[in-house]
């Protein structure tokens, strides 16, 4: 799968990045929102991995930016603990999944395998 | 009392054989108790009768791997003299404190003091041993980027924090110093993700209670005492992760 990444935290970035590449997909990493924003256009990603609180453009107008598209793109947003009323506003904006920070590498990579497998979670 | 050879359990038994452990503790069956219990895990423990009286211990000289040490005590209780411990000893050691109230109502103040882990009384030994090792064992777990599977990706990761965090981290003091809490939140926050990454819980622990305080307290004497204890614990991390990556 062709996966974007879009994290403000350069080495949670890269382990990220590090992970998923291991698992033999391409990555497109983002550091701030608008870059994400514009790579989603350029670069039409298969999943998209965002967090929530980037600058520039939030995680939550990524999975807005990703739904409004005619070609729906799933969207995993990282959240840290104490922000669950924003992961509730992802979901109503139609975030497909959603881990906490910290995870473990072995998390993150078996739920976007069940994206690469097409059984996303049903959340609705 | 003699438990089974579970590997987990001698794996926490051979952390904490040997170690030397102050206990601060004012009833004389708790003493008695904690004590069988130390020694029963090969432990050599010293016990004094309240909070004073470890601090003065302390000062005299004696090192100790790890300080026990009870909330609820007279004329010293366990807050006041960790924060004796931490402030004007400048002592590293960890805390463990014991507490007869649940340890939830206590974490926070627990954090703020300096001490690591709070047990309630009357504790189960294989917790109370649990807790101990954890607090011996590196500030850090590295077994997160398991996931790797790659050393050379490991020490690029180890690499990567050892370069940027310090700046992250001296950007966040310079902003508490302007008391500017809302960038000092900002950085707590993304220092919050790369200690998570390397597993460095008492940091992330820390950084909870300084984004907390940058939201609704914002009192500068406490955020003075958390980022302290995040500075001192911060540079410990730092050095055991340059050895480790040597």
């Amino acid at each position: 799968m062709k996966i974007l990444i879009a994290e403000d935290e350069a080495i949670l970035l890269r382990t990220i990045e590090l992970r998923l590449k291991k698992d033999g997909h391409e990555t497109i990493v983002c550091v701030d929102g608008r870059e994400a924003l514009a790579k989603i256009e350029e670069q039409d990603p298969d999943l998209i991995i965002a967090d929530i609180m980037m600058p520039f453009a939030s995680g939550l107008e990524i999975v807005g930016a990703a739904k409004r598209r005619e070609i729906k793109i799933p969207v995993v947003v990282l959240s840290a603990m104490e922000q669950e009323s924003v992961v509730l506003e992802a979901f109503q904006l139609g975030a497909d999944d959603y881990i906490t920070k910290p995870f473990s590498l072995e998390e993150l990579s078996v739920r976007v395998k069940r994206f690469a497998l097409g059984q996303p979670p049903r959340n609705s | 009392m003699h438990l089974l050879k579970d590997p987990d359990h001698i794996a926490v038994v051979s952390l904490l054989s040997g170690k030397k452990c102050l206990v601060a503790e004012n009833n004389e069956v708790d003493q008695s108790l904690i004590t069988l219990l130390l020694h029963e895990a090969g432990m050599i423990a010293d016990v004094v009768g309240d909070g004073y009286e470890a601090v003065e211990r302390l000062k005299a000289g004696p090192v100790y791997d790890i300080i026990l040490i009870d909330l609820q005590m007279p004329v010293m209780d366990g807050y006041a003299a960790a924060v004796r411990i931490r402030d004007e000893l400048q002592l590293n050691t960890p805390i463990l404190a014991m507490t007869e109230t649940t340890p939830e109502e206590e974490q926070y103040n627990c954090i703020v003091a300096g001490i690591q882990d709070c047990i309630s009384k009357p504790f189960d030994l294989n917790d109370l041993y649990r807790r101990m090792a954890r607090l011996l064992s590196k500030p850090y777990d590295l077994s997160r980027l398991d996931g790797l599977n790659d050393r050379g990706a490991l020490t690029e990761i180890v690499n990567l924090f050892l370069t940027r965090t310090p700046k992250t981290v001296q950007e966040m003091l310079a902003e508490a110093e302007k008391q500017d809490w809302e960038k000092v939140h900002r950085y707590a926050h993304q220092l919050k993700s790369s200690t998570g990454v390397i597993g460095a819980q008492e940091l992330v622990e820390l950084l909870r209670r300084i984004e907390e305080q940058a939201t609704y307290q914002k009192d500068a004497g406490t955020m003075g005492r958390l980022l302290r204890r995040f500075c001192s614990v911060f540079t410990r991390v730092e050095t055991l992760l340059k050895q480790e990556i040597q």
